[in-house]
């Protein structure tokens, strides 16, 4: 069955369609959903409610562009209100943490998939999620301060805060790896 | 290390990621689809709660006042047998019969008298004065020499419930007993609709959306003066525009002064026109909400409440050839039954919250009557006697006077077509709930009355009312409602609105029983589609 063939198969709500399209996306919508909150039973629930969003609003797909990028965008409003809900502390953290530069590329293309996402999760909640919104998904920081109702300086802020931590955690990762 | 490419290696490597995924999470997804289908009907069930109690609540204190008439018709019964007594001992007629005796228990002798053939139920409830062998009887001024003969007629007075009664007297009135019980059902016909949660369901921008939304972004300066030099575009510098003949359009973040068109200016007329992203932002939204129409289809169940101008009694009198039947009351008992409106309506969003709604709504209401009076009936009997000299027959005229109470039950209905003209105001919209007031004039085009009951009813009210002309009436109603809505899928909303419809125009038609103002509570039930063209 091609990804058109599902699409419409879940635009009639057909049972098999739909399963077949959750079983098909449901491992990097679980991803997305465990890269924006620590929490894993609040991760099943965006899940959940993500999947239950893309059903009911699929016949708004109009095909214009990749549909699992389509889906994600529904994964990640889902998942940003549930972030509202829990109101996001966007603290500066002191400098001692983030003073590790990447200077080395080939460290990171030698990290697995995991391990970074291991890592991003590790980050705190407002340097997680702003790096996920600007760099994974592509937002504009006027865009993530509207959605996160905070200052796109703070965005910036954050996501500059946000690079180096990651930086320094992965530094400190291969580090470990290396030993 | 750059942070570009730092980032694109970061994002690749998030994007390969895939996690394991719960056991029960399909499981978890079917049950939180069945949920969410029946959700509504949990959400609806508070309001139908309301609804119904506000209906219960009306009904049952209706309910008690047709219980207090029916004492009170008991208690009529009472006076009226002693009022007969009063009329026997008047005139003093001989032999007298008065049935009274006779009638077990007054609400279960029907008797419908032979001239009235009304479409409804009524109750003659009744003692019946007459003469009986030779007796004189009450002579018309009309006739001369009017001697009784006697006259036997058989009346029958049915008993459903107390058989032991003495149903057949020999008396002087000629009646059929009949039982005459119209209940016409009446059909509502006639179907009814909220916006827009696409908002709430539609993913944010991704880099092609935000090319679009950019495009869409583009400021447009409308031609001040178009009379004047066509083809000759002139802007001036920071933010005045002196004369425009076409539109100029800005590209997002390109400023105004940066336009080469705006450089050739032509400085005649000075308009000035504030150059900004706002208005071009609204207009963008404007335009937006502008290609959407929302159709609302509505059922409202609703208890009408009355406010009636105060009567000092009804009189109404029949006449035929040979009988002339007055029937007066004071006892008037009027009831509204709780009805259901069906509406369908067409809003346009006027802005981000204010929309405007006309449609067209029909509602039918009940009215429930009882009239207990006082009925005096007269028969002329043409008869035939000897003269005095006693060798011929001749011609004559014999005068029965019957009085009795008549009770009258009457299912009358009023039917309305009503165009309601509203505005409403969205208090909040958040996920898929929004909230909004609404309120307007509603415009009963078409007020028709039906009355049942037959002959003309001549209503003297203790303020000198008046009734109209026709049974038809165009009054007006105010109307507010507290809507809230959830959306579903496909541009279907789902709302409830509990409302209240003030009428402030009486009700007057002509053959109304009572003058009245007829209010209504009951809360809207309805979908709304957002159609786009």
């Amino acid at each position: 069955m091609t990804e058109e063939e599902l699409i419409k198969g879940c635009i009639k709500k057909i049972g098999n369609c739909q399963r077949v399209l959750f079983e098909k996306y449901a491992g990097s919508m679980m991803s997305v959903c465990l890269r924006y909150t620590n929490d894993q039973h609040l991760a099943q629930d965006i899940l959940q409610e993500g999947f239950v969003k893309v059903f009911d609003y699929i016949h708004q797909f109009k095909n214009e562009g990749s549909f699992e990028g389509w889906m994600r965008r529904v994964f990640v409003s889902v998942a940003i209100r549930h972030l509202n809900k829990k109101k996001m502390r966007f603290d500066e953290l002191g400098e001692n943490n983030v003073d590790i530069s990447l200077d080395d590329p080939g460290i990171v293309s030698k990290i697995s998939a995991a391990e970074i996402h291991q890592l991003i999760r590790s980050m705190p909640d407002g340097y997680r999620t702003v790096f996920n919104l600007h760099v994974i998904e592509g937002y504009t920081h006027e865009e993530i301060a509207i959605m996160l109702k905070i200052q796109s300086t703070t965005s910036r802020s954050q996501l500059l805060k946000a690079r180096k931590m990651l930086q320094g955690l992965i530094t400190k990762s291969f580090n470990l790896i290396v030993i | 290390m750059k942070d570009n490419f730092f980032d694109k290696l970061i994002k690749e490597k998030a994007l390969d990621h895939e996690a394991d995924v719960p056991a029960d999470a399909w499981d978890n997804i079917q049950k939180n689809k069945k949920k969410r289908r029946y959700a509504f009907l949990w959400w609806l069930l508070p309001f139908l709660l309301i609804g119904f109690s506000l209906l219960g609540v009306y009904h049952f204190s209706e309910k008690k006042i047709i219980t207090a008439s029916k004492d009170n018709a008991a208690t009529e019964n009472n006076i009226s047998d002693h009022t007969l007594n009063k009329i026997e001992n008047d005139e003093a007629v001989n032999n007298s019969v008065s049935i009274k005796d006779s009638l077990p228990i007054a609400e279960d002798v029907i008797v419908t008298q032979k001239n009235t053939t009304a479409t409804l139920q009524e109750y003659n409830i009744d003692s019946i004065t007459t003469s009986n062998n030779g007796a004189e009887i009450n002579a018309d001024k009309n006739f001369n020499n009017i001697s009784a003969q006697p006259t036997m007629v058989k009346k029958k007075i049915i008993n459903k419930k107390h058989t032991k009664a003495s149903a057949n007297k020999t008396i002087s009135n000629v009646s059929t007993v009949t039982r005459i019980n119209t209940s016409k059902k009446t059909k509502p016909s006639i179907p009814a609709m909220d916006s827009d949660d696409q908002a709430a369901s539609t993913p944010y921008p991704t880099k092609k959306k935000k090319a679009k939304l950019g495009a869409k972004q583009n400021i447009t300066i409308i031609p001040v003066d178009p009379s004047a030099d066509n083809d000759q575009i002139n802007l001036l510098t920071d933010n005045t525009v002196i004369k425009i003949d076409q539109p100029i359009t800005i590209l997002p973040g390109q400023k105004d002064s940066d336009n080469i068109v705006a450089k050739n200016i032509m400085e005649d007329k000075k308009t000035v026109i504030p150059v900004t992203n706002e208005p071009a932002k609204k207009s963008a939204k404007k335009s937006k909400l502008s290609k959407y129409i929302f159709v609302d289809i509505s059922a409202s169940p609703f208890a009408a409440l009355q406010q009636n101008e105060q009567l000092s009694s009804i009189e109404r009198t029949t006449l035929t050839p040979d009988n002339k039947t007055v029937f007066k009351t004071d006892k008037i008992s009027t009831r509204l039954d709780p009805s259901i409106a069906f509406t369908i309506s067409l809003r346009k969003q006027l802005n981000k919250r204010l929309s405007f709604a006309a449609g067209l709504q029909y509602s039918k209401i009940k009215e429930t009557i009882r009239l207990s009076g006082k009925e005096t009936n007269t028969k002329y009997n043409y008869i035939k006697r000897l003269d005095p000299s006693g060798s011929m027959l001749v011609d004559d005229t014999v005068q029965v006077l019957t009085e009795g109470i008549r009770i009258i039950d009457a299912v009358n209905s009023f039917d309305f077509i009503t165009i309601p003209l509203s505005l409403q105001y969205k208090l909040f919209e958040r996920n898929k709930w929004s909230m909004m007031i609404n309120g307007g004039i509603y415009l009963n085009i078409r007020s028709y009355y039906k009355n049942s009951i037959q002959g003309n009813l001549e209503k003297h009210y203790t303020s000198n009312a008046t009734t109209a002309n026709t049974n038809n009436k165009i009054t007006t109603d105010i109307y507010a409602g507290l809507r809230v809505s959830r959306s579903l899928s496909k541009g279907f909303q789902y709302f409830a609105e509990p409302f209240l419809q003030y009428n402030f125009m009486r009700y007057n038609m002509k053959d109304m029983i009572n003058n009245k103002n007829i209010h209504r509570a009951g809360i809207n039930i309805g979908i709304t589609y957002a159609l786009k063209y």
